[in-house]
């Protein structure tokens, strides 16, 4: 995303952070979990280190970071440089896979974290023999997909889906997925506190997991972490431009705030000509209000013959004009042209 | 419309009046001299039909004559349709009426039926000037004086009409002021794309989008390439650290170090060995020196014994060849002395033969001198003679002047002399005589036969018997001129005779003819006198002969030769003689050498007896000596030893070595080098990664704070969008390019199609004038708007004013043409002092068109020279015949 949405959005995902460190704060949460993933690239920008550093340092208690397959532990020095910025964090980097004892012995965190962006053996497989204290509450935090996605070759970075069970885990914090799902009782993921593409599932939620003592099951709820709103709308064979109009009018509606809504737009179908005037009018509109609106317009502009008919009252040329473009070859070409031709002969009639 | 009448009262300077009858439905021709009112008439017709009668301005002021307040007033009848319409117009108040077939109108509602009837729109208030603009079609076939070449540029109200037509024609309207405003509108959207002539613009939205991608493509590769290189030093570095710790897990360096420890001391165990063997060694070349020195003793000891023996023998044999030798001597000495005999006798034989051969040769040389002499002084007698005889006849032909030079100027001479004879004969006075009786008849005292006549050249007495004398002197300028030149050539011929002292030619024939022989003669004996000398003078020859006559008394005091034997037996008895002597000298020669020879090996063998007994002697002394010092024995027991001693080393050596050769000193040498150069090397790789990854930790360490990745991705991202971008504008640059060229496109089409009923009237009328053009008819303003002509446009302004003025009349043909065919009537044509500026044929063409036009539309032509419209068949009128009393 670029330009000056482009920059919100990025500013949104700190600020999603500063959110979880509050709640944090206000849910007096023992430790937050971040399974991996935490920055986007392996090479970020100094700054954005520091903006992440500083969001996070709102909540004192401990923050354990997990390399993902977007932040793998190795090939870069980007969580050298996290752990030399992080002056005053009580920060836990889970570089190794090996148990990592929180709480003064009363949390065990087993990590898995990615050290390639790519790995095709399961990195929680180590956890089912590992021996962590009996009073220690017993939790795996993961980076991966816990299925396969009918893919030819094998997903990287796979996930046995009863890793919980088979590694006796009291929780299995999961990450990569950016929508919140549920695997088991005791496997979930959190999905991305901020939203930056449109998922089919849910995005922008963190999780709040109470765990009373070991063999426990885990108290999931899930709190919002979001600032904007990431839609799909795909309108097919729509009855004309209201028809259009209307939908996309209602999906502001339901959102709530249009300017926190970030909305794909997809048109299937065909549209005559006053229509797609009407439309074009009011996609100038949608994008004055809406925080972002992405079109990816298919629609077939058809001229009807009430078209045909507005255009000669243009003058016959006009009208002429417009019967060669319907029936030329390159009809994307037409088509735009026979637009043209329309809002031309609008402008000019006033 | 066609106008049947005219009559004007009080207008301008027809006053009191002018009436124009019965004019023709075709062509009419008013004729009238400068300011005689046919400009007053042409705006007495628009007052009368466009003006209304009302009207109080300067427009009436001008129809008012010159100092005179009378109102105007025009009648007109004229036909419209089937309608003969009559109008009667004062300009006055009340002053206006219009009848048409039985009804009659009056004043406003008169003037409101023409302006129906002639479909015009009179304006509000009165105008100032009556422009085209209120005139309605009919304005557009009346042309002024002075303005008919300008374009014809129909009025709105007339466009809109000729429009009409054209639609009528065509049955639809094709542009119209929108589609005017909505190609323009598209051309400002396909500017922003194009430019005029359809290329890609430079400048604007869609160049600015593509310096915008090609900049984020340009900062995105380069990112890339930085990225790529971060990670290539990450995994650089990593593969370092690997192969350090792998380097060290393995303990490369102890292995190593260990081989190299074996192997250095392997080479120290060699090395002793390798020493002892050296010693061993020493010892076995001092005693193979020793074993060779005593064998060398006792060889030399037998050595020296066998050459006593041999020189002995030796001396044995020389001192029996020496008695040989000696006699060899001696009868070599013998032989040499016999053949110096015989050669001796030889060499007297051969002198003997010489000598006799000698006194042979000058007695034969003797009597060759003499021989020759003899023929030398034949020789000098006969050239002596013939000397004589070519003085003599050069003597002879020098005295005869008579040459053939001489000879022809005598005959050249004699010529002229019997030439002159008988000129001076011709021209002397003949004198015939017929005696009546036979008689004599002197002449200078001399008888003539009276039967001869006579010429007489010279003046003569002519005595006649029975007469007497008669004097006759032959005159004239011939007879005069002939006796000199007689003279002439006699003296002449004289000369000739005595300077060649002859008498007569018969004789200077017979002399030149004599002189001719004794040159022939001349040239025969020179001949002959060079054949026999050659090149030799008659002096030479006499030289010679005293030279020979010298020789040959030198020879005649020699012996006389007792021998008698000729000169090839004498000569074959001194060869002889002398290869007896040769012979001679060679054996003697050989036996000298045999004697040389035979005392030189004498010589030779007595030194070699005396060095092998001097030889011999030191041998015999020096063995006496040694023996006195080492005796045989002795010599060869030592030898003995020395064989034992060696042999004994030699087979200690030979153990040495089967162990040396077990293990190669070179091999082993190797081994120790390549172990240490291994070390050497691991150390060095070592600090090679060592000083690698430090400069790889300092490349991360600059490049990886500055969120390449990041950067990375939001050029992607912009990359990624400048792309769309580009497509999105590319594609409206497509539609909008596609668009205006289909407008244009549609625009030219339906141009053409309405503009083309006026190009088909106008077209056979252009052809008229000029055959190679085209119309091009403007469809905005419906006329004619330029021509083409071979292939290129030319405007209407670029013609001349002539072909502009005739082109202006052609187009009015044809609008009136179409109005007619679509309207059943047309205004008629009138034009004032039209196509003053057409050269002669084009003038005689636009009169044959006007003509031809005459048949469909009634012309009025007004003209101050209506001779240049005579033949063309018109109804004729005289203004100034039509003014009315």
């Amino acid at each position: 995303m670029v330009g000056d949405i482009g920059a919100h959005l990025r500013k949104a995902r700190f600020d999603a952070v500063e959110r979880l460190a509050e709640l944090a704060n206000q849910h007096e949460v023992d430790a937050v979990l971040v399974a991996g993933d935490v920055f986007d690239n392996p090479f970020p920008d100094t700054k954005t280190l520091y903006s992440a550093l500083q969001a996070m340092a709102r909540y004192k208690g401990p923050w354990v970071l997990l390399p993902g397959n977007h932040d793998p532990g190795e090939g870069s020095d980007l969580w050298q440089r996290v752990a030399a910025l992080a002056d005053g964090l009580d920060l836990h980097l889970a570089l190794e896979a090996a148990p990592l004892v929180l709480l003064h012995g009363a949390l065990s965190i087993l990590p898995a974290p990615l050290h390639r962006r790519h790995g095709f053996d399961d990195p929680t497989a180590w956890m089912d023999g590992v021996a962590t204290p009996s009073a220690a509450v017993r939790v795996g935090l993961a980076h991966g997909s816990v299925r396969e996605f009918g893919s030819s070759t094998p997903s990287p970075n796979l996930i046995a889906p009863d890793r919980a069970t088979l590694a006796k885990l009291d929780y299995l914090a999961l990450g990569d997925w950016h929508g919140q799902i549920r695997i088991d009782a005791r496997s979930w993921y959190a999905g991305t506190p901020e939203p930056d593409d449109f998922p089919a599932n849910e995005p922008g939620y963190a999780l709040l997991v109470t765990l009373d003592g070991p063999g426990t099951p885990p108290i999931v709820e899930q709190v919002s972490t979001r600032h904007f709103l990431w839609q799909r709308l795909e309108v097919s064979n729509p009855t004309d431009a209201a028809d259009i109009i209307a939908q996309v009018e209602r999906a502001i509606d339901e959102a709530g705030r249009g300017d926190r809504l970030v909305l794909a737009l997809r048109l299937h179908g065909q549209i005559d000509l006053a229509g797609r005037y009407q439309l074009m009018a009011k996609v100038n509109d949608w994008e004055a209000r809406l925080a972002h609106l992405r079109i990816d317009d298919r629609l077939r502009d058809e001229p009807s013959e009430a078209d045909i008919t507005t255009l000669a009252r243009g003058s016959g040329m006009v009208a002429a004009t417009a019967r060669r473009l319907v029936d030329y070859g390159n009809e994307a070409e037409a088509r735009l042209a026979l637009r043209h031709l329309y809002d031309l002969v609008m402008t000019v009639e006033g | 419309m066609r106008l049947k009448r005219i009559l004007l009262t009080n207008v301008r300077r027809h006053q009191p009046g002018l009436l124009i009858d019965d004019l023709a439905p075709g062509l009419n021709l008013i004729g009238a001299h400068n300011e005689e009112g046919k400009s007053s008439l042409l705006m007495a017709l628009r007052c009368a039909l466009f003006l209304s009668h009302g009207t109080t301005g300067q427009l009436r002021e001008r129809l008012v004559p010159y100092g005179s307040n009378a109102a105007p007033e025009i009648e007109l009848d004229f036909e419209l349709g089937d309608e003969l319409v009559q109008l009667a117009k004062s300009f006055k108040k009340d002053g206006m009426r219009l009848a048409i077939g039985e009804q009659t109108w009056r004043n406003a509602e008169a003037e409101a039926e023409l302006e129906r009837r002639l479909r015009f729109s009179r304006p509000g208030r009165a105008p100032k000037e009556l422009t085209l603009d209120h005139l309605g079609m009919t304005g557009l076939f009346w042309v002024e004086q002075g303005k008919s070449f300008e374009a014809v540029l129909p009025t709105e109200d007339g466009q809109r009409r000729l429009g009409d037509l054209l639609a009528a024609e065509i049955g639809s309207v094709a542009g119209g002021e929108d589609a005017d405003k909505i190609l323009d509108a598209a051309k400002i959207r396909f500017e922003r794309y194009w430019t005029a002539q359809g290329r890609v613009r430079t400048t604007g939205p869609l160049a600015d989008a593509e310096h915008r991608l090609n900049e984020e493509q340009a900062e995105l590769a380069e990112l890339n390439t930085q990225l790529a290189a971060l990670k290539t030093a990450f995994e650089d570095l990593a593969k370092l650290r690997a192969e350090s710790q792998r380097v060290i897990e393995d303990d490369e360096a102890g292995r190593l170090q260990a081989k190299l420890a074996a192997a250095q001391v392997k080479a120290e165990q060699l090395e002793q060995l390798r020493q002892q063997w050296a010693l061993k060694q020493q010892a076995l070349v001092m005693a193979e020196k020793s074993r060779i020195d005593a064998v060398s003793q006792r060889q030399q000891r037998l050595s020296s014994l066998e050459e006593v023996q041999s020189l002995s023998v030796d001396l044995e044999r020389f001192r029996s060849n020496r008695a040989e030798l000696m006699q060899a001597v001696s009868l070599a000495d013998k032989e040499r002395d016999r053949l110096t005999q015989l050669a001796a006798t030889a060499i007297d034989q051969a002198t003997n033969a010489s000598q006799l051969l000698e006194a042979v040769e000058r007695q034969r040389e003797h009597d060759e001198i003499g021989q020759r002499l003899s023929v030398e002084r034949e020789r000098h007698a006969v050239l002596t003679k013939l000397s004589d005889q070519i003085a003599d006849l050069q003597r002879t032909i020098s005295a005869n002047s008579v040459t053939d030079t001489v000879l022809a100027e005598l005959k050249k001479a004699d010529r002229e002399c019997r030439d002159a004879s008988i000129a001076l004969s011709a021209a002397a006075t003949r004198l015939e005589f017929k005696p009546e009786n036979p008689g004599t008849i002197w002449i200078d005292g001399r008888a003539h036969d009276p039967a001869e006549p006579v010429d007489l050249s010279q003046p003569s007495d002519v005595k006649l018997l029975g007469f007497g004398e008669i004097r006759v002197v032959p005159g004239g300028d011939e007879v005069r001129t002939g006796r000199a030149r007689l003279a002439e050539a006699d003296a002449a011929y004289a000369r000739l005779l005595k300077s060649a002292d002859i008498t007569n030619l018969d004789e200077a024939e017979a002399r030149a003819r004599a002189r001719r022989d004794e040159a022939i003669e001349l040239k025969r004996l020179i001949a002959e006198r060079t054949r026999l000398t050659g090149s030799t003078s008659v002096d030479e020859i006499s030289r010679t002969i005293l030279e020979l006559e010298s020789a040959l008394a030198k020879a005649a005091t020699l012996e006389p030769i007792a021998d008698k034997r000729d000169r090839s037996q004498l000569r074959a008895v001194a060869v002889e003689a002398a290869a007896k002597v040769n012979d001679a000298q060679a054996a003697l020669r050989a036996a000298e050498k045999a004697y040389d020879e035979a005392r030189q090996k004498a010589a030779i063998d007595a030194a070699l007896l005396a060095e092998r007994e001097t030889r011999r002697a030191d041998l015999v002394a020096r063995l006496e000596n040694d023996r006195a010092l080492v005796g045989d024995d002795e010599l060869r027991r030592a030898e003995q030893a020395a064989i034992v001693r060696e042999r004994d080393l030699r087979q200690e050596l030979a153990g040495f070595d089967a162990t040396l050769k077990a293990d190669d000193p070179a091999m082993l040498a190797a081994e120790i080098a390549m172990h240490r150069k291994a070390v050497e090397d691991l150390a060095k790789e070592a600090q090679t990664r060592r000083d690698r990854s430090r400069d790889l930790e300092i490349t991360i360490k600059l490049e990886g704070g500055k969120g390449l990745g990041e950067r990375r991705d939001a050029a992607a991202g912009r990359a990624e969008a400048a792309a769309r971008e580009v497509d999105t504008l590319k594609r409206d640059a497509a539609a909008l390019k596609l668009l205006v060229e289909t407008l244009r496109a549609e625009q030219r089409e339906l141009r053409d199609r309405f503009t083309g009923p006026v190009r088909e009237r106008l077209s056979p009328l252009l052809r008229q004038l000029l055959p190679d053009a085209v119309p091009v008819v403007d469809a905005v303003n419906v006329t004619l708007g330029s021509i083409e002509r071979h292939g290129q446009t030319e405007a209407l302004d670029d013609l001349s004013v002539g072909t502009r003025e005739q082109l202006a009349v052609l187009v009015r043909l044809a609008f009136a043409d179409l109005l007619i065919e679509h309207e059943g009537e047309a205004p008629p044509i009138i034009l004032d002092d039209a196509l003053v500026f057409a050269d002669e044929d084009r003038f005689d063409r636009m009169k044959l068109l006007l003509q031809a036009a005459a048949a469909r539309h009634q012309i009025i032509i007004l003209s101050c020279r209506p001779r240049d419209y005579r033949g063309i068949q018109a109804k004729v009128y005289d203004l100034a015949s039509c003014r009315t009393a």
